[in-house]
């Protein structure tokens, strides 16, 4: 290939046909916890476990995607005013099932339920499945949802009752303002967040621009993902 | 109603809105299927799939019926996509869908789906019933009401509470709203309607401006770059519209509309080769569609003889020729019983046609289609008239042009722009002969210019000009010469002034864009080889 351009289209491409097919093979899953979860509870389980490695991939596939895009300068937002709840729940449907057979509550509570808000909906909906993986593979039983609104903007957060962020992950977050190094370090994880970060950050209203916090709750000690809009 | 063209996918998605409690569903596998349904009834939800094997496309569909009308404002129509193909395909859509759903989904998805749309579209019942109807009085006031009420679907409210107004031609009241929304919050949305007054009200100058911030912050908001274009046109910079709307094809090439206002530009700029390539683009969008007529042929083949009058390079126009002829073929077989076309094709064979198509080139071939055009003025649409006369001087057949100029300017006489078009044709047959002629006449004229007999020169240039008066070399050289006669004083100030006038060329515009843009790399190319 003597031309680079082409050979990033080309995987680009290929990107999203993995991503198509990965899409039926979660289906199928899907289909088949459905017909034998009463029946083999362990193999079910054991399936959505593939379900979850399969989201896992989903998003490393979407993070390649957004490297491409911003590479040949075609990642460009369309922003919305949506309502924040149906955002959420997008994000979460296709993991009520892995979370039901894990064992994991999820919350959702919206201060005021008609938050309506002006975003890019299917960016912040890849954020929020992309954080949501993330909990669910460190939760131990408890995933809460939480959306409020403030002078300075509008505040999702995501908070589990795990061990926590360890103490690297939210230093490297507030101390280096430019996440690139991140990713070479955590690996896939640190690309997510380099990419949540990109994506608050493309939400700006006059001066200010959004963000997101990684925290460990005061109390119980899990970890508290924060996606500020602005 | 489900529209899909695999009956499997229908008898799924049926079977999981049967067990949703949803008892009446209608299936169509095809575009022209569901077509009818949706004209004979009113539905609470479509569900399409967006690509339906070889009829329409689903957005094809949603576009017919919404400007046809037959979709009623009360119905949620919803595309499904490929996951991935979503942004791909959908991203940059004139005729939005109310929502989108990515296949393959779960039952929990579409219940969750079905509740949001039901509950939304009753709130908005009231403006939508009020929509269908044209009542845009009762809109507006329904629509202030659920703003009031209801502050979940306060942002679907005020977009058709803008709408409301604006039909209603209450646009400062609509103006005043709007800048109350942008002082609390940035709607991309608001921004565009409130630009789109401003066109309305002729504020070329301000719309422009925040036009183009609008696409600078909202790069897909394709509708911005259309209304961009159009205010481009009106303050007269044909080149920047058309470089506006090549950015709006670029991410959203599938709109016939903008296709076809790109290549109307593209042409009136001098650019053929862009103007051919969207005439030929529009004549594959339209299979099979709403658009579909042989209109799109004959604006390919407009086009590209335009584009082989202007050519020198002999290989590649033998190969605009051949598909030139390739298109008539086809669009001679696709339309046998109009007359516009059977006479428009006629000609397009005599133009178009080589030696070995002895009854082509036979100048009687002409004649009797010059004939068959006087006997059938009625049949013969404006632009296909135009062409034929063209057609008839380029072959040099002046005598039968004339009478049928006569004719056509008798029957149209209502019609300014077309009296005028036939007018120009007229007096200024540039047929291929009057151009060689001029090319030979340049060529001694050169002989003169070069051994210094500058009047000799300018006398003869000024005689190439009357055959070709719009040609860049021959203009520069006359002007020249001109100048260096004066010189000499032996210049008149109207030749003067007729040098001022006619150097003024309609490239010009073009040459110092491309001069721009071309200093404009030259300065970061060094800066890149220097850093």
């Amino acid at each position: 290939m003597s031309n680079p351009v082409d050979m990033h289209t080309i995987m680009a491409a290929t990107v999203h046909d993995v991503k198509n097919a990965l899409s039926l093979i979660d289906n199928e899953l899907r289909e088949v916890i459905d017909s034998i979860t009463e029946r083999e509870p362990g193999s079910a389980m054991k399936l959505n476990r593939l379900r979850l490695e399969a989201g896992w991939i989903n998003n490393d596939l979407v993070h390649m995607l957004g490297l491409y895009r911003m590479n040949t300068d075609i990642f460009r937002p369309n922003f919305d005013e949506v309502l924040i709840e149906d955002v959420i729940q997008d994000a979460t449907s296709r993991y009520q099932q892995t979370l039901a057979s894990l064992g994991i509550n999820l919350g959702i509570e919206l201060e005021d339920p008609d938050t309506a808000w002006v975003i890019d909906p299917v960016l912040i909906e890849g954020v929020l499945a992309n954080i949501l993986t993330n909990s669910i593979r460190y939760t131990a039983d408890r995933l809460d949802f939480r959306v409020f609104e403030t002078d300075v903007g509008l505040c999702i957060t995501l908070t589990d009752n795990g061990a926590g962020y360890p103490d690297k992950m939210m230093n490297f977050m507030s101390e280096t303002p430019d996440p690139g190094e991140l990713s070479f370090q955590n690996g896939s994880t640190g690309l997510g967040l380099y990419f949540c970060q990109q994506i608050a950050q493309l939400h700006r209203q006059g001066e200010t621009q959004g963000y997101i916090r990684l925290t460990n709750h005061p109390e119980h000690g899990g970890a508290v993902f924060m996606l500020w809009l602005s | 109603m489900l529209i899909d063209d695999f009956s499997n996918v229908r008898k799924s998605i049926k079977g999981m809105l049967n067990s949703l409690g949803v008892s009446q569903v209608f299936e169509a596998a095809t575009g022209s299927e569901a077509t009818k349904y949706v004209r004979e009834q009113r539905f609470d939800v479509i569900l399409c799939d967006y690509n339906l094997g070889k009829s329409k496309n689903g957005s094809q569909l949603l576009e017919e019926w919404r400007t046809r009308g037959w979709l009623s404002y009360q119905t949620v129509f919803v595309m499904i996509t490929a996951e991935t193909s979503r942004d791909f395909v959908m991203g940059a859509l004139e005729f939005q869908p109310d929502d989108y759903l990515a296949k393959p989904f779960a039952m929990d998805t579409l219940q969750n789906r079905l509740d949001r749309w039901l509950d939304r579209q009753s709130a908005l019942g009231p403006i939508n019933r009020a929509l269908d109807k044209k009542e845009y009085p009762a809109m507006a006031k329904a629509a202030r009401e659920l703003m009031e009420n209801k502050p979940r679907y306060r942002g679907w409210a005020q977009r058709k509470y803008v709408e409301a107004l604006v039909k209603q031609g209450q646009t400062t009241e609509a103006t005043h709203f709007l800048h109350a929304l942008l002082d609390k919050r940035d709607l991309p949305w608001a921004r565009l309607e409130l630009h789109r007054i401003e066109v309305g009200e002729g504020k070329l100058e301000l719309a422009e401006r925040g036009l183009k911030t609008l696409v600078m912050m909202q790069p897909n908001m394709v509708e911005a770059y259309d209304l961009l274009a159009e205010v481009q046109i009106l303050i007269k910079q044909p080149q920047k519209a058309q470089e506006t709307l090549s950015q709006a094809l670029f991410r959203s090439p599938r709109s016939i509309a903008r296709q076809r206002a790109f290549a109307v530009l593209a042409s009136d700029n001098g650019d053929h080769i862009a103007a051919t390539g969207a005439y030929k683009e529009i004549v594959s969008l339209a299979d099979g569609t709403m658009h579909e007529s042989s209109r799109g042929y004959k604006d390919v083949l407009r086009s590209t003889r335009t584009q082989l009058q202007s050519l020198d390079d002999e290989a590649l126009k033998r190969r605009l020729n051949k598909d030139a002829q390739a298109l008539l073929k086809k669009l001679i077989c696709q339309y046998p019983n109009e007359l516009d076309t059977a006479l428009f094709s006629k000609a397009y064979r005599a133009y178009l046609a080589d030696a070995a198509d002895t009854e082509a080139t036979d100048p009687m071939f002409l004649a009797s289609i010059a004939q068959a055009a006087l006997e059938q003025l009625g049949e013969l649409g404006e632009a296909s008239a135009l062409d034929i006369v063209d057609i008839l001087y380029e072959k040099g057949l002046t005598k039968a042009a004339d009478e049928l100029v006569l004719d056509l300017r008798q029957y149209h006489k209502g019609s300014g722009t077309f009296v005028k078009r036939l007018n120009q044709l007229q007096a200024e047959p540039v047929t291929q002969e009057a151009r060689s002629h001029a090319h030979k006449t340049n060529t001694d004229d050169i002989e003169q210019y070069k051994q210094k007999d500058f009047e000799a020169a300018t006398r003869l240039f000024a005689e190439a000009l009357e055959f070709s008066p719009r040609h860049p070399g021959i203009i520069l050289k006359y002007v020249q010469s001109s100048l260096l006669l004066m010189g000499r004083s032996r210049l008149t100030v109207s030749q003067l002034d007729r040098s001022l006038d006619i150097v003024n060329h309609y490239q010009f515009e073009r040459y110092t864009n491309i001069r721009d843009k071309v200093i404009a790399l030259h300065t970061k190319v060094n800066h890149e080889q220097s850093s």
